[in-house]
């Protein structure tokens, strides 16, 4: 019997989308840590626009909002550092 | 004439009590009032948990200040956050009512 896959496109590629765009109402500010958050790794770096899928324009709020939230000390500046390995270690 | 507004927020010491916590409040607007200056609000966010440690500390008191006033007021305002060791961060951006990735800008020209 043959298989669908092998005619079909294995991957569905979504195409990404710059969701400010879509969305006007979503604000970009280092107050909004919950939306900052989303564009941030694990590791705490900013998401480059070819993962996020942002337009140039929202990238570079964003690229802001996220450097000023790091200066107050809402988002971490990095996740490598002695501290939290100690938390680590306890978790 | 050319009153601009801004918003400060400032991390304040979480180990302070109450009162010590309001006379910082309460330092920062006189400042303001001082250099003919308008406090619009202060929003206090409470405690929160730090990303990282500053200044020994793992939590901060957030306040944001949202105020009017000449160009010179954040000058005379950051100068007295950096004596005052009760403050762990700061930050002061200019809110303007084109741009939203400060806030979200209300006309100048209603409050005046």
């Amino acid at each position: 019997m043959a298989t669908p896959n092998h005619t079909k496109r294995r991957f569905y590629i979504r195409r990404k989308f710059c969701r400010f765009c879509a969305d006007p109402k979503l604000e970009i500010s280092y107050k909004n840590i919950d939306i900052l958050r989303q564009f941030i790794t694990d590791r705490g770096k900013i998401m480059p626009r070819r993962i996020s899928g942002n337009c140039a324009r929202h990238q570079r709020q964003i690229t802001i909002a996220i450097k000023r939230a790091r200066h107050l000390a809402l988002l971490p500046y990095t996740t490598t550092g002695l501290e939290n390995r100690q938390k680590r270690e306890v978790i | 004439m050319g009153l601009q507004e801004y918003e400060t927020v400032i991390v304040v010491d979480p180990d302070l009590s109450e009162e010590q916590k309001e006379e910082v409040f309460a330092k920062m607007e006189n400042i303001i009032k001082q250099y003919s200056g308008i406090l619009k609000e202060i929003e206090k966010w409470g405690l929160r948990n730090l990303a990282f440690k500053a200044n020994h500390k793992q939590k901060g008191y957030y306040a944001l200040l949202r105020y009017y006033g000449k160009s010179d007021i954040v000058e005379k305002l950051e100068r007295n956050i950096r004596m005052n060791d009760k403050i762990i961060r700061f930050l002061t951006i200019k809110v303007s009512p084109k741009v939203s990735t400060g806030s979200s800008g209300e006309p100048l020209a209603e409050v005046g």
